[in-house]
């Protein structure tokens, strides 16, 4: 791990140096080469699969954002440079300490990255989600004070079962699925994701949110499987009800949705809650459903959201506008095949992700199983919901447009490379294993 | 809730003060004071946490839990100085409906 971790600091010192066009490239490859590095254990780091797979889910986006972005900025390369590495911290961490500290740092600097490109009209972004970070941040460290008042201790597998312990559990877990954008704390994402610049966008609505993903289920993994075991199940049914809502609303925003950025807002709402249904069954296996569903909506969010930064730069696009592709038919297959994995149809890693997670659900042996069967219809039945809105997108997909849109060749097949990998991992899915100590 | 003694009766209303604040305030200086009252609020329930347990690192995380919540908090800050120069107001809602106004 301290390979993965010397060459993120080589990576943001090289930020602070050179210049935006030489500087992206350069982070780029160094924040790709920790991949390979990310083994072994330094205090209350570990890698292991899991934290490979999250931080594979957390560079794909950072990628784009870096070597894609329209305005060249120094300070903008340095952020999400180590955004990134608070990324793969958050994947790493093995104690609620440093997994707080890492969604800190992530936090603080995503707020920065949403002002992008320092635009007026950018302030809102900026407020709405540190108003919402804030919010998050306070939650946080409130449920850590009483988990360690309780339990004392950090450690993700020394729990004590005591009420003030399960009380700082419920006040994690809330503060993850504000992070997460679940119902009924979901508006502040539409605002931010379709309302920042399309590179802000793409990173702050796939790696962050992977990186809350990863931080749930690392929870899953640790003290809410033994809250679960020693019978204080009960925690989560509310939260499972709140989860079905997010798929509501965001099915409902996207039917209503005409920018492609609004609607893969909506859309990264529906996903935190179909992800959530896991939270059902907390242990090792749903924390790599989660890592596993973290990457492939990673991939297809990302190959999703450079739609419009292919036809609009910085700007949003209608769904109209996405006919444009029609002349550049492996750029539209790429995009269309991102929206099917969204949705979860196979053969794309989208099916598999959504069939693990519902696997997920129903491997609980405490919860009553009206009330699983129950979730599990409604979140496919709203997950169907959301059909309309990425059909229709697909729809404009395949319409002949009388523009031709500029071409952008590394892009493009950056697209078809991640829209390759989604359908690979449909063949070859992987449910990375977690070591918690 | 023992183990957190008096400061947990301290907290309760300064936690709910403070989520009031964010609430019903427009004003992005207000409600930055407002969550900055709720990030006092979880300081102190770490420092008690501290004293229960006797151990540094409850020290530790409140104070980073402190840091955290002030630079945030200083972020929104430069955010309200930078508004109200643009805008000449820090109210978020106006803020808002302007910008509605200007694209229809």
């Amino acid at each position: 791990m301290i390979g993965a971790l010397v060459l993120g600091l080589i990576a943001i010192a090289q930020a602070l140096i050179f210049p935006a066009s030489v500087s992206r490239v350069l982070s780029a490859i160094l924040l790709s080469l920790a991949l390979f590095f990310a083994n072994g254990r330094v205090g209350s780091l570990v890698g292991d699969q899991f934290t490979q797979v999250g931080m594979l889910a957390v560079l794909i986006p950072a990628i784009v954002t870096l070597l894609f972005h329209k305005r060249q900025q120094r300070h903008f390369v340095l952020l999400v440079t180590m955004l990134t590495l608070a990324g793969y911290l958050v994947a790493a961490s093995r104690n609620l300490a440093t997994l707080a500290i890492s969604l800190e740092s992530l936090a603080l600097a995503a707020a920065a990255v949403a002002f992008y490109p320092g635009e007026r009209e950018k302030m809102r972004v900026t407020a709405t989600y540190l108003i919402f970070s804030v919010m998050a941040a306070v939650l946080l460290f409130m449920g850590l004070a009483f988990y360690f008042a309780g339990a004392n201790t950090v450690s993700l597998v020394q729990f004590t079962q005591t009420p003030t312990a399960i009380v700082g559990l419920t006040f994690l877990l809330a503060a993850i699925m504000l992070k997460l954008a679940i119902f009924p704390m979901h508006a502040w994402a539409v605002d931010v994701y379709s309302l920042a610049s399309t590179s802000a966008a793409i990173y702050l609505s796939t790696s962050v949110k992977a990186a809350a993903m990863l931080a749930l289920g690392i929870l899953l993994a640790g003290p809410l499987k033994f809250a679960y075991q020693a019978g204080y199940w009960q925690v989560i049914i509310p939260a499972l009800v709140l989860v079905v809502c997010s798929i509501a609303a965001g099915a409902a925003g996207m039917a209503r949705s005409k920018g492609v950025k609004r609607l893969l807002a909506f859309s990264s709402i529906a996903h935190a809650g179909f992800l959530s249904l896991v939270l059902a069954t907390p242990g090792a296996f749903s924390a790599g459903v989660i890592a596993y569903y973290a990457l492939v909506y990673s991939l297809s969010n990302t190959v999703a959201f450079s739609a419009p930064l292919l036809l609009k730069g910085e700007g949003e696009a209608t769904l109209e506008e996405l006919s444009l592709l029609y002349k550049r038919p492996l750029t539209a297959l790429a995009v269309a095949i991102a929206l099917i994995s969204l949705l979860g149809l196979p053969p794309t890693a989208g099916f598999n992700a959504k069939l693990l997670a519902l696997v997920s659900l129903f491997k609980s042996s405490a919860i009553p199983q009206w009330f699983l069967l129950a979730t599990a219809i409604a979140a496919v039945v709203f997950t169907a919901a959301t059909g309309y809105g990425y059909i229709k997108a697909i729809g404009y997909l395949a319409k002949k447009p009388e523009e031709t849109p500029q071409p952008w060749p590394e892009l493009e097949l950056l697209m078809i490379i991640y829209a390759f990998m989604i359908l690979l991992l449909y063949f070859y899915p992987l449910i990375p294993k977690i070591n918690v100590f | 809730m023992a183990e957190l003694g008096p400061a947990i009766w301290a907290t309760i209303p300064i936690f709910v003060l403070g989520l009031y604040g964010v609430i019903a305030r427009r004003n992005l200086i207000r409600i930055m004071l407002a969550l900055e009252i709720v990030g006092a609020a979880t300081v102190t329930i770490l420092g008690a946490a501290a004293a229960a347990n006797w151990q540094d690192m409850g020290e530790v995380l409140g104070l980073l839990a402190l840091v955290a919540i002030g630079i945030e908090g200083a972020f929104l800050v430069a955010l309200a100085t930078l508004m109200n120069e643009v805008l000449g107001d820090t109210d978020v809602i106006l803020f808002k409906e302007r910008r509605r106004g200007e694209e229809e």
